[in-house]
């Protein structure tokens, strides 16, 4: 046992072995709406597996290699390579499938695939873990991972595969739902700042009434987002019809209003809360110190407890900013639109590819945001501790 | 400088500070002490207005401080306290620049001011300029406090406990670096410890404070020997009063100068304590005495340091 330096890497490389051999690599199907038959890595384009071999190798051997700075990179690579290679092949094999077939046949992503390539991208994200380099540098790192992928998927390499196809077809409406679904959060962050950073520093101050403001908001939390949409229907609705202005600024029952307000009202819990936390664990001796020498309490807020709240303040904003991309989906059954209507409209008709149309982005842009707010927090906080 | 009239402080019906009446004169170390709860701390926080009294009036150059803008008066006050409070994402450098710049210093004097008191507190200025205070130990951390609160270069020196979460080691050299600087800058200090033996050592003069009330206001050596109350020689240790007195004493006063004795030389500015206790423990009676460049001078005779002075 004392051979396996790494039991991580090892439990992934066994179960990668038991999906490529137990499960469907990728299945064809005749059209969008039946499900399809199942190709096991075996089948697929003999000769080319061997870009899955040597990557897949070296993985193997960093599980027994002492785990150095050199060991992780390698192993961060040959993951890189190995899920590019995945997709690559997946690619590639189904535009070898589509010359011979009808053009409304489907060529998807098997089980075999999916799981493959999340143990890929799992042993990437573990070496970079490891390997002990700063917060700007593992963040970057993270998104080179996904970065030859990218270029497959602009190259048109991966254009015959189903989800692509769906794409193809509703190239259109997943822009609109896009830009929609970050307009949506955008919109739902901005009030939720403006109104929770005062919100929070006069709770700081008033200590007192803390206990109170904190069970509403929390009590909101844990409302479900279905019930707060539909709780905010009819109120939303009959102020626009007592008020006729509103409706022409697009304020309404359903859309985007009363998904943008309930979306605020999840996300002042962790803002708030941060904010607060964020100035008591301010020391007191320190504040005491700075009062002493002679600052006024507003230089102190500014120059002394700002900057040591900050990192904490901002761990709370990408909460909430992460959470708002992932309710922003259930936003579209009251009609806000976002990537939640692919969703919904792919459950609706038993489209698989269109549900992962709208899923897929979704988990991306939450990612990038929470990586963003990640770096923005550590390169602010790294004078302290 | 500093003046108590009468002064009193209640925190929500319970004194703190009872009729404190007390006047400090310019150039004077002086250490209030007493138990915890004595309202030593308050009395400090009073004068420069982190505590606001509620009775009595405190002048500050002859001026009731509340004349004064809070921010005004402290920038003209140095404040030093037990936990450091150095700001923590601000270097060495920004800390104890603060004050200088808040007071409007051009550049050039805020840096030179930096580099001073740097080398005065035994940092050198090249190393620890850009360090920031986690990067330090807690002795240069306090040695960085202290310069902080001289950096203003303020009428007036309030430490409450600074080094009281020190090292016995780390302590003993601050100690001796703010008795050097008391004598070198001739700087007030107003003092607050618990610890009687740092008050005996830096004190010009000591203040005993008990529940709010100034038990006993003198000289080290006055405390020691006329006791006003029970409880100040209990507070003192009843049982070593008298070395403590000897620790007041240096040895030149009793050296027999051109005699000499056996044994390694004790300097001539240890303490007649310090002398009286190498000569039990090494069983001899008399010992040589050096002075600070090690010449021998003369001997010293346990005999004369017993010997009932007046």
């Amino acid at each position: 046992m004392n051979a396996v330096r790494n039991r991580v890497l090892l439990v992934l490389v066994i179960l990668a072995i038991v999906a490529a051999w137990g499960l469907a690599f990728l299945t064809v199907a005749p059209n969008r709406l039946v499900s399809g038959t199942a190709i096991p890595l075996s089948q697929v384009s003999e000769p080319w597996r061997a870009v899955l071999l040597v990557p897949s190798l070296v993985l193997l051997l960093a599980v027994f290699l002492p785990q150095r700075r050199n060991t992780h990179a390698a192993v961060a690579v040959a993951a890189t390579l190995l899920l590019f290679g995945l997709v690559w092949l997946a690619g590639a094999h189904a535009a070898r499938l589509a010359e011979s077939a009808s053009p409304i046949t489907r060529i998807a992503f098997g089980g075999g695939f999916w799981v493959l390539a999340l143990l890929a991208w799992l042993a990437a994200v573990d070496a970079i873990e490891r390997s002990r380099l700063g917060p700007v540098a593992i963040a970057l790192a993270h998104f080179a991972v996904f970065l030859p992928i990218a270029v497959l998927l602009l190259g048109g390499e991966l254009d015959h595969l189903s989800l692509l196809k769906e794409y193809a077809t509703r190239r259109d409406v997943f822009d609109v739902a896009l830009v929609r679904h970050v307009e949506i959060v955008a919109a739902a962050l901005v009030p939720t700042l403006v109104a929770g950073i005062p919100l929070g520093i006069s709770l700081f101050r008033h200590a007192k009434s803390q206990a109170s403001v904190f069970a509403v908001l929390n009590v909101i939390q844990t409302v479900p987002s279905i019930a707060l949409f539909g709780l905010l229907i009819a109120p939303l609705a009959l102020l626009a019809t007592a008020i006729p202005g509103l409706r022409d600024l697009g304020i309404s029952g359903i859309g985007v209003a009363p998904a943008v307000i309930a979306l605020v009202l999840y996300s002042l819990l962790p803002v708030v809360r941060s904010t607060v936390a964020g100035l008591v664990q301010v020391p007191r001796p320190v504040v005491e110190a700075a009062t002493g020498m002679g600052l006024s309490r507003a230089q102190i807020f500014r120059r002394v407890e700002v900057p040591i709240a900050l990192p904490v303040f901002l761990s709370g904003v990408r909460i909430a900013a992460v959470q708002a991309v992932g309710l922003a989906v259930v936003a579209a059954l009251i009609g806000a639109g976002g990537l939640g209507a692919l969703v919904f409209q792919g459950l609706a008709s038993g489209a698989l590819d269109l549900v992962l149309l709208g899923v897929i982005p979704t988990v991306a842009l939450a990612v990038v945001v929470d990586a963003a707010f990640r770096v923005l927090a550590s390169s602010t906080g790294t004078q302290t501790g | 400088m500093i003046a108590f009239e009468h002064v009193g402080k209640a925190y929500d019906g319970r004194v703190a500070v009872d009729d404190v009446s007390l006047s400090i004169a310019e150039g004077e170390f002086v250490v209030v002490i007493g138990p915890s709860g004595s309202g030593k701390s308050t009395m400090l926080k009073m004068v420069n207005r982190l505590v606001e009294h509620d009775r009595g009036r405190i002048l500050f150059a002859g001026d009731e401080i509340r004349r004064f803008k809070p921010e005004a008066l402290r920038l003209r006050m140095g404040y030093a306290i037990q936990s450091i409070g150095l700001i923590p994402h601000w270097t060495v450098e920004q800390n104890i620049a603060a004050v200088p710049e808040l007071l409007g210093w051009p550049r050039s004097r805020v840096r030179d001011r930096v580099t001073e008191l740097l080398e005065l507190l035994d940092l050198a200025p090249a190393t620890y300029r850009r360090r920031y205070p986690h990067q330090l130990s807690g002795g240069q951390q306090q040695r960085v406090g202290v310069a902080r609160a001289l950096a203003g270069d303020p009428a007036i020196l309030l430490m409450d406990e600074p080094f009281g979460s020190l090292d016995p080691v780390t302590r003993d050299a601050l100690q001796q670096e703010i008795a050097r600087i008391h004598k070198a800058s001739g700087k007030t200090i107003l003092f607050v410890t618990h610890d009687i033996d740092e008050a005996l050592r830096l004190a010009t003069r000591i203040v005993l404070l008990d529940q709010g009330r100034v038990v006993q206001d003198g000289t080290p050596r006055e405390i020691l020997a006329y006791p006003a109350a029970d409880f100040v020689s209990e507070f003192v240790g009843r049982g070593d009063i008298g070395l403590k007195l000897l620790g007041l004493d240096t040895v030149s006063g009793l050296v027999r100068r051109g005699e000499s004795a056996a044994g390694d030389a004790i300097p001539i500015s240890a303490s007649l304590r310090e002398a009286l206790s190498i000569a039990i423990a090494r069983g001899v009676d008399r010992l040589p005495v050096a002075d600070d460049q090690g010449r021998a001078v003369g001997a010293i005779a346990v005999a004369d340091i017993t010997k009932p002075r007046a």
